[in-house]
């Protein structure tokens, strides 16, 4: 069963999105992974498994 | 006997007791970027601290007040509101009294921003909101006496929208600008070409100074020839985790320049030592030399 959570970018670095993860924990994700549009302080809802790699 | 009280008085000094040290401290744990700077400003009497950014983890920067003995914070300054900058800071107001909180006013959607906001409210923690001109804090320890100039954004980041593209947020950046004596150091946070030269035109004279925390990171959008130009740095910090910055077109520019550069990436946490009526000094926790992460 896949899971929601909400993403809000906190900033661009390089390649990578810094996204706060349900109001908590901070990960760094690959940009291409979200929408090409995607600023910072936008909120994104995503579906699956969100960890650290 | 009395030699034997005066050393006795000397030995229950600390060892830093009539300094201003300046550490840049090593947040390396954060996973990009990271600032934390305490600045102690000691006499006999007792010693005065303010922190300016606090990284991303508060345990990391919990454990360094701790070891530095902080037992209340002056002023706390935020020079923007990225998570690399203000993720530490909830854990800091919740451990350690804190007198004031200096802060831009940019808004920001980020859930953990809208907290440590609140947060401080509940604490009923006097807030400054340096939006406009340039502001003075004076940190008085005994007979000695530390400015703190702040430097505001330019207009309209109070108001930031929120479709504002990442570097909007580094270009609201609030700049600190310390003056002890003769000495002088510049923080001016993750400040970006643009905002630099909104403050190269408005404050020139308030850019000058003998050491430069170098902004972003060590990014190469945040320091050029011309700012070097008009800071005319003896010295130059980069805080930096080391997994992105710092990047070589920066390190190449201060080498070229004869700018002693040093990384908390690699020399660890970095502290500048200026006592009174002595030349100031930098040393560093480990021995090592910067090694930029980014090649451009």
């Amino acid at each position: 069963m896949p899971e929601s959570h909400r993403l809000i970018i906190d900033r661009h670095e390089g390649d990578l999105a810094v996204v706060e993860v349900d109001g908590g924990p901070v990960l760094d994700l690959p940009r291409w992974l979200l929408p090409h549009a995607a600023r910072p302080d936008d909120v994104l809802a995503s579906w699956g498994r969100i960890g650290r790699w | 006997m009395l030699a034997v009280l005066l050393c006795a008085a000397r030995l229950l000094l600390p060892p830093d007791s009539t300094v201003l040290l300046i550490r840049v401290l090593d947040v390396s744990d954060a996973r990009i970027g990271g600032d934390a700077i305490l600045i102690t400003d000691s006499s006999a009497g007792g010693a005065r601290h303010v922190l300016i950014d606090a990284g991303e983890h508060g345990p990391r920067i919990a454990a360094w007040l701790e070891q530095f003995h902080v037992d209340t914070l002056a002023a706390v300054i935020l020079s923007h509101a990225h998570v690399d900058h203000y993720g530490g800071l909830g854990t800091v107001f919740s451990r350690v009294p804190v007198r004031a909180f200096v802060y831009g006013g940019t808004p920001r959607t980020a859930v953990s921003y809208r907290a440590l906001l609140s947060q401080i409210g509940r604490r009923h923690i006097p807030v400054v909101t340096a939006d406009t001109g340039v502001r003075l804090l004076t940190l008085v320890t005994g007979a000695d006496s530390v400015e703190l100039r702040i430097l505001a954004p330019p207009r309209g980041c109070g108001t930031l929208p929120g479709a504002a593209g990442g570097d909007a947020v580094n270009n609201c950046s609030v700049g600190v600008r310390l003056a002890r004596g003769t000495f002088a150091m510049l923080f001016p946070g993750d400040a970006e070409q643009s905002e630099l030269g909104w403050w190269m035109m408005t404050t020139p004279a308030l850019l000058r100074a003998d050491v430069l925390k170098a902004g972003h990171h060590g990014s190469s959008n945040a320091t050029s020839a011309e700012l070097l130009d008009v800071v005319r740095p003896r010295a130059v910090i980069i805080s930096a985790n080391g997994r992105q910055h710092p990047f070589a077109s920066v390190l190449g520019l201060l080498a070229a320049r004869g700018i002693p550069t040093f990384c908390t990436a690699d020399h660890g946490t970095v502290t500048v030592r200026v006592p009174r009526g002595g030349e100031w000094s930098i040393t560093t926790a480990r021995a090592g030399r910067c090694h930029a992460r980014t090649a451009r």
